[in-house]
């Protein structure tokens, strides 16, 4: 079977892997890489990567944000009165 | 940048380890859930609500204290080569009478019986017994196991303690230290599954020596990690290739679709949250001292009251301010000796689940809050270096050993670790130390959790389905790696077909899970 030259209908029925096939010829070729992500793939990778992005932008948000108020926290005047009665503790 | 070889070994790296990863990855999953729903309504988070018992179950007068504070402090010289100690307070437990010295603020106690002046720590079984059961309101002890565990409040690593479960309206564990029958944590039955779920399944800690534990832990998320950037690069690697064959028919709802699409949505999730978890750990595990604020305590404390001081008889405290105390239909619990800066201090305590009330013992005045200035100089002599301060505001913060928030003040210490000291305003104690290292921890734990909106239910929802997400990525690999034997005979039938014969090694390297196993 090597070398021998697949039929329309073996291209048919083996369909993808054909095509695949073509693509490696098409890079060998042109000797570049074809990006040739499906769809859905694409789709799929473009939201795994939002997500992480978001997620990561969130983190840095909160930590600057955590260190920002952490230093901002300055002393204040020694007569500071003591607050009032504490809340109920929850079941207490 | 990766060799032909390498690509082509990648798909059984990533096969075999996401097979043997399965379990460390579904015990997170597994545990995260659970202890997200034991945390979901709990009205004071994991410290819980108790009722403290007020009184003694037997009413002890404190004046029939036949030792002496002055005697004992002596004693603490002579005997025991203490040149000070931090307190000294004269309590009843049951039918006994004690009195605990605390020789330094990070230091274990010691406790003497009063009458007979013999010393009873470590505590005995009996005793332990005894404090477990005049704990909590309409509780009785029921058994006991000894388990040392870490304090933040002591020096020593780890603390003599016993758990004591106790029977009955309350039904807990009570974390009680050997010296002194002090309550260290109590563990009601969600703090327990919780506890359960973290350390048998969340973080793998199964005994009490951390670092093997943390080194498995840490390698099964190393390996998720790396686990999670091989499947980008086989997603990324086979960007030029249909979806597998023609005769397995992959739809759109097949394994290998559901694999890839569900593993590139969640993996940068889940690499960013183990991520973030690692620091965690480090912080609740190898690095616990320096985050609990151990770090801050003082190796030259010098305050405290001097053995060679003259201290009040019990008699001669109640009676200067018997005049001064609300009613009480029970005797006082216990009368405490203390140096507030450089004046004498008594703390009585009338009922066990309130705080002392102070008094000067030159005047007999009532202090209902220490000054800031005194409150932080007082801290100021716990902290390492004795270094400067800023005095942040009061607030009420929670107190451990009485399960409620009391009135507190909050300093800025200019020590290495740049510490946050919450003080007691009436007392002086030391509640809480924050670091600058402690302080952080928000940002990595919320991104460990995706809590993202502040909002319980739309981030637990969140977590949920991350978590749906990384069960559909588990579940689709152990299909493509056991796709039943329907699919394995049509992929056996389908032999490589010439033309994927032409195609060059290294455009097929990354041979899929099914292809590698075919």
């Amino acid at each position: 079977m090597i070398g021998h030259t697949p039929s329309a209908e073996m291209q048919k029925r083996e369909g993808a892997p054909a095509l695949a096939g073509l693509r490696a010829q098409a890079i060998r070729n042109t000797g570049r890489r074809v990006l040739s992500f499906p769809a859905g793939d694409r789709a799929a990778f473009a939201i795994g990567l939002v997500l992480t992005l978001l997620l990561v932008s969130f983190f840095s948000w909160r930590m600057v944000r955590n260190v920002t108020r952490d230093r901002a926290l300055g002393p204040v005047p020694m007569s500071t009165p003591t607050p009032p009665p504490p809340p109920p503790a929850p079941g207490h | 940048m990766f060799s032909s070889r390498l690509k082509a070994r990648i798909p059984s790296w990533h096969k075999w380890m996401g097979l043997i990863l399965t379990v460390p990855l579904l015990a997170w999953i597994v545990s995260a859930a659970g202890m997200m729903l034991i945390t979901m309504d709990l009205p004071n988070g994991l410290a819980g609500v108790y009722r403290l018992q007020p009184y003694n179950s037997v009413d002890v007068n404190l004046g029939a204290a036949t030792v002496s504070p002055t005697a004992l402090l002596r004693r603490l010289s002579t005997e025991h080569k203490l040149d000070r100690v931090h307190w000294m307070r004269l309590e009843s437990r049951g039918p006994h009478l004690w009195y605990v010295v605390r020789p330094t603020p990070f230091s274990l106690a010691m406790t003497f019986d009063a009458r007979t002046g013999q010393r009873l720590d470590p505590l005995s079984d009996e005793l332990l017994a005894l404090s477990a059961s005049e704990a909590l309101v309409g509780t009785r002890f029921e058994k006991l196991e000894s388990v040392p565990g870490f304090n933040r409040y002591y020096e020593i690593d780890r603390v003599p303690a016993v758990a004591a479960t106790v029977v009955g309206e309350q039904p807990s564990i009570l974390m009680l230290s050997r010296d002194e029958g002090r309550t260290l944590r109590r563990i009601d039955g969600d703090a327990e599954g919780f506890e359960w779920w973290y350390k048998k399944f969340h973080v793998t800690q199964y005994t009490d020596n951390v670092i093997p534990w943390t080194t498995l832990l840490y390698a099964c998320a190393a390996g998720v990690i790396t686990l999670a950037v091989m499947g980008y690069g086989l997603f990324w690697w086979r960007r030029e290739r249909p979806v597998a064959s023609v005769n397995t028919a992959p739809g759109p709802f097949s394994a290998r679709n559901f694999h890839r699409k569900a593993g590139v949505v969640v993996g940068g999730v889940l690499i960013v949250q183990l991520i973030a978890g690692v620091y965690i750990w480090l912080s609740l595990g190898p690095l616990n001292d320096p985050f609990r604020g151990k770090s801050s305590f003082t190796k030259e404390w010098k305050a405290g009251i001097t053995t060679q001081h003259e201290l009040a008889e019990p008699a001669a405290v109640l009676a200067k301010v018997a005049g001064s105390l609300p009613e009480s239909p029970r005797p006082v619990q216990a009368i405490e000796w203390r140096r507030l800066g450089d004046q004498d201090a008594w703390f009585i305590t009338l009922r066990q689940d309130e705080r002392p009330i102070v008094f000067d013992a030159a005047t007999g005045a009532r202090i209902d809050a220490l000054h800031p200035q005194l409150a932080g100089e007082i801290a100021r002599q716990e902290i390492i270096g004795q270094p400067s301060f800023e005095y942040l505001g009061p607030l009420h913060f929670a107190s451990i050993d009485l399960n409620r928030r009391l009135p507190a003040y909050r300093f800025r210490f200019a020590d290495p670790g740049i510490t946050d000291v919450y003080v007691m305003q009436n007392t002086g104690e030391i509640v809480m130390r924050r670091p600058a290292f402690w302080r952080l921890f928000g940002p990595f734990l919320a991104v460990h959790m995706i809590a993202v909106s502040g909002n319980k239910t739309v981030d637990m929802s969140l977590l949920a389905l991350f978590q749906l997400g990384f069960l559909i990525v588990i579940a689709t690999g152990w299909r493509l790696q056991f796709p039943g034997k329907r699919a394995s005979n049509q992929k056996g039938a389908r032999a490589r077909t010439p033309i994927e014969r032409m195609v060059p090694e290294e455009v097929d390297a990354g041979e899929d899970m099914v292809g590698a196993q075919s």
